[in-house]
């Protein structure tokens, strides 16, 4: 090793030395306490830690009411999966041509991708109001019922599942529309040639061209789903009867409410688990290595 | 018959883009009416009363001033952070080469594979029991460490393993030349990073701090779960529901809604024009694994 190289090394180190520090204790000490709490019926309150059990997991897939929060956020996850992919590649293919509409749609559509969560849960809240809430009035005036929206289980699961494809798809339109932009010219010229039109061409030149943009959207979407959280604190909380409940609330009100640090970390876990295979899947098509 | 199909579609696309932009129109002709047309009011709220009053309601929010300090402090904070260390360590892990530069990258790197919901819980016990802070002792008991303590918003995420890749990415591209020639000049390390590299890596700082500047403005979660009681001044993004849930009662015919939504309003509207004068920046220019975007 010469004398420059060993220079490199030690400089290198010696940058990177605070950081090392800083990310293993904020980042992977956590991770690994959690691990172990996760086995564990620690309230959170000294240092009483109990005897070692996989109780916290065998209760969530046992207990039919912590099953109930597993399925919900799937089923909510899928919902949300298909919308986000069916309208944001059909939508991103429409706005993706080079007119001043499309552009003006662009925009347009991504407005409640750049506001706060917590506010357009709470401005849904003033329209979803039993009473004077615009939605219920509009049915009124139709001469229906109104509805309670929240006692209504299909109807939280809707208004949910609306509000985070509402507030997302202008992302997801935006990579569709840098996707189908990226196709060249050149290739779809020679495919029309070739008589390749309508289905065809989309099924053999468009979709294969953008695979790996599609396992992207589909990834970040399915990803997504573990953090669907104020929409349930401020509108459903989580009812009626918790049958909207997910599970990033259930990790909430286990710490918070139940003072249960075990099962808290336990779910946390399980959503480590759930998810590891897709982020790595993730890292693998993001290509990132050095 | 192609065009008719275009005007259908447009037509569809339309009705489409009203629902999108339905809940802005509905905060704010709702924040110009009055509680009592509030109530009396169809598919769009009351407007008539024309009480842009409701406007100014954040403005009078006791600790309006110093929440909106706190977050364009703790913003200009973070900027500054990320930038520095997401340039300095794209540096390191593009330029330089030395032992171990694999292996400490997938250290860094794995992080990613864990989803920000499953750091949640371990981030609150690790604050909650820090050692020597908020009244705890050296093994961390007895206080409430970190939590509801100020510095806690300024502790965490310094710096970002993905955002640390980009700018390294961006500086790969870049190539050698550049280091190499100040380095005849007699520049040094520090030099080379910050005065000729720095300024290069604009476009992709840009798109990085275009994405912190509006989580800064819109986060809600970390002060509801680490920094949520009275005594601490909490940024906007948070403050802001507190001001909301004064006007909202149990009794749904008696909230003042028109108060609500005139908070809410005035709250969405900087990321909104944020978005319109930045918004050639929101597509990032580059491309990561094949992945244009």
């Amino acid at each position: 090793m010469t004398v420059r190289q060993k220079r490199t090394n030690r400089i290198a180190w010696l940058i990177l030395a605070p950081f090392i520090i800083y990310y293993t204790v904020f980042s992977v000490l956590p991770l690994i306490g959690t691990f172990f709490i996760s086995f564990t019926g620690w309230t959170g309150v000294g240092y009483n830690f109990g005897s070692l059990s996989f109780d916290n997991y065998v209760q969530i897939f046992r207990d039919p009411d912590y099953f109930r929060i597993l399925l919900n956020t799937f089923l909510l996850g899928a919902v949300i999966l298909v919308l986000n992919f069916g309208l944001g590649f059909l939508l991103g293919y429409l706005f993706s041509k080079p007119t001043k509409i499309a552009a003006f749609f662009r925009t347009v559509w991504y407005f409640p991708v750049v506001v706060s969560m917590a506010v357009i849960s709470l401005i849904f809240n003033t329209m979803l109001n039993p009473v004077n809430g615009s939605l219920n009035v509009l049915i009124e005036l139709m001469g229906g019922e109104p509805v309670m929206w929240q006692q209504s289980t299909f109807w939280m699961f809707f208004w949910i599942i609306f509000l985070v494809v509402w507030k997302g798809l202008g992302g997801v339109i935006i990579l569709f529309v840098a996707g189908f932009s990226s196709i060249s010219k050149e290739m779809l010229e020679a495919a029309d040639l070739d008589g390749a039109t309508g289905y065809k061409r989309m099924w053999y030149i468009v979709i294969p061209s953008m695979k790996n943009l599609m396992i992207y959207v589909i990834i970040t979407s399915l990803m997504g789903i573990f953090s669907i959280f104020e929409p349930v604190m401020f509108i459903s909380g989580g009812g009626p009867r918790g049958t909207t409940n997910v599970i990033m609330f259930q990790i909430y009100n286990e710490a918070f409410q139940n003072f249960n640090m075990g099962m808290s970390s336990a779910l946390s876990v399980l959503v480590m688990v759930l998810t590891m295979g897709l982020s790595f899947a993730n890292m693998k098509m993001l290509n990132i290595s050095l | 018959m192609r065009k008719a199909v275009n005007i259908v579609l447009y037509v569809i696309i339309s009705l489409f883009t009203v629902i999108m932009i339905y809940p802005f129109v509905y905060a704010f002709l709702g924040a110009l009416s009055t509680p009592e047309a509030f109530a009396h009011s169809g598919l769009f709220p009351d407007f008539r009363a024309f009480n842009f009053a409701n406007f100014l309601e954040i403005f009078y929010a006791d600790n309006f001033v110093a929440s909106l300090m706190m977050t364009l402090g703790r913003t200009a904070y973070y900027c500054i952070f990320t930038v520095f260390t997401s340039v300095l360590l794209g540096y390191v892990f593009a330029k330089m080469q030395f032992k171990g530069k694999k292996f400490i990258f997938m250290y860094f790197m794995s992080s990613m594979m864990v989803p920000g919901v499953a750091t949640i819980i371990p981030t609150y016990i690790l604050f909650a029991r820090f050692p020597l802070v908020g009244g705890n002792n050296i093994i961390g008991l007895g206080g409430h460490g970190f939590i509801n303590e100020w510095p806690v918003m300024f502790i965490t995420g310094l710096f970002g393993i993905f955002n640390v890749f980009l700018v390294r990415q961006s500086i790969v591209e870049i190539g050698d030349e550049y280091k190499e020639a100040a380095e005849i000049d007699g520049a040094n390390l520090i030099q080379i990073i910050f005065k000729v590299y720095l300024p290069m890596l604009v476009p992709i700082l840009t798109y990085l701090l275009i994405g912190l500047v509006l989580g800064q403005w819109n986060d809600y979660f970390f002060n509801m779960m680490y920094a949520y009681s009275d005594e601490v001044l909490k940024p906007l993004g948070y403050y802001v529901t507190e001001i909301i849930s004064q006007y909202n009662s149990y009794d749904t015919l008696y909230q003042n809604s028109p108060a609500i939504l005139g908070v809410a309003f005035m709250f969405m509207l900087p990321p909104m024009i944020f978005f319109m004068v930045f918004q050639d920046n929101f597509v990032k220019n580059f491309s990561i694994g094949g992945i244009k975007g």
